[in-house]
């Protein structure tokens, strides 16, 4: 019986270095929630700032101001989150790695799955849940890779809480 | 008794006749005139001539245009460009399905020249394009209620709603204007 993770040849496609690294898709494409929802653990709201006149359907915390990276270190800090040095794993401690891209859009923010030593990705706005080994996996700027890694945040670990997580008998 | 200056017109090339310089000056202003006159009701003339021309052309480019509106609207009335509108919709819709699936800051997704283009067309034929967009969301949710609330210059969803609660007030919306036929099974 083939044990193999199953590779999923058009999301290699948009994210080429998946084709030689370790992950696993752990949801259905799903359009109600993003990268931020799952970071703070909020699977029933897309996390997005509209600005004025907005249209209805997203949810962004009424004090931050915009969608910058700034502002996502503030919505981090809302959620128990200070800044720090580096994504690597720590006894006791959950941390998000925030993306920026070149035309310095924040464009994702990636989850450590502590209980399993990975990070933790909703992909985009209709995208999978997945969980990868690397934040080096889905950064660049080929296809739909995010850029760079600009921002580490972290927290002491609050339990764990993701939709695939949920989803699981 | 000084002599009666009489007009003659024989005389006026005499030197000694006092009436010439007058007498010359009126004939040649006459002959100005004439020639102004005559100058004026050709150029006039011309301009009749360019009139006419124009008119022509206004006039068969009238019945070209009239031509055309009939050949469009027997094109409309067969379907033929609302298949090709609708063609089109679906094209610009599958691309930026595609190539924006995984970004999740919709404000850069909304960026998308395929998203901007549909809008336009929104813009333009809403009573078309809002049906196929309703038709989009309710098969295939996606990110579709900015360009909805862009081309309608409405929102029916409740101000704090979710996605969901969102797509949902989107539908009865259009079902409420007979956009859409059917409730969701």
């Amino acid at each position: 019986m083939d044990t193999s993770p199953k590779r999923e040849p058009r999301l290699e496609r948009k994210f080429p270095k998946l084709r030689n690294g370790g992950y696993s898709t752990e949801s259905p494409r799903d359009p109600k929630y993003n990268c931020v929802a799952l970071a703070v653990g909020d699977f029933n709201n897309f996390w997005q700032y509209m600005g004025r006149g907005r249209t209805r359907g997203y949810y962004w915390p009424p004090d931050v101001k915009d969608d910058s990276l700034e502002s996502w270190i503030e919505v981090f800090r809302l959620h128990g989150y200070e800044l720090c040095g580096n994504g690597d794993f720590e006894p006791g401690v959950e941390k998000v790695a925030i993306y920026v891209d070149s035309e310095g859009f924040t464009t994702h923010v990636a989850k450590q799955d502590i209980v399993i030593g990975k990070w933790a990705s909703k992909l985009g706005k209709k995208g999978h849940d997945i969980v990868h080994d690397s934040l080096e996996l889905l950064a660049g700027e080929e296809g739909d890779e995010y850029g760079d890694v600009k921002v580490f945040m972290k927290r002491e670990f609050k339990g764990r809480r993701f939709p695939y997580e949920q989803a699981k008998p | 008794m000084s002599a009666v200056l009489k007009f003659d017109p024989r005389r006026k090339r005499q030197p000694t006749d006092k009436g010439k310089t007058w007498l010359d000056a009126l004939v040649k202003a006459e002959a100005r005139t004439r020639a102004e006159i005559e100058e004026y009701a050709r150029l006039l003339a011309e301009q009749n001539e360019r009139i006419a021309a124009v008119t022509e052309h206004a006039r068969k480019l009238g019945e070209h245009a009239l031509l055309l509106q009939e050949q469009e609207c027997a094109r409309v009335q067969s379907g033929e460009a609302n298949a090709e509108l609708e063609r089109a919709f679906r094209e610009l819709a599958e691309q930026w399905i595609d190539e924006t699936e995984h970004t999740s800051n919709i404000n850069k997704a909304i960026l998308h020249p395929a998203y901007q283009q549909i809008i336009g067309m929104g813009k333009v034929l809403p009573s078309f394009i809002v049906p196929l967009l309703l038709q989009e969301l309710e098969q295939n949710p996606d990110h579709w209620l900015v360009a909805l609330h862009e081309i309608t210059k409405e929102d029916p969803a409740p101000e704090d709603s979710n996605f969901e609660e969102a797509v949902e007030a989107w539908l009865n919306w259009g079902r409420s204007r007979g956009y859409l036929t059917e409730a969701r099974a």
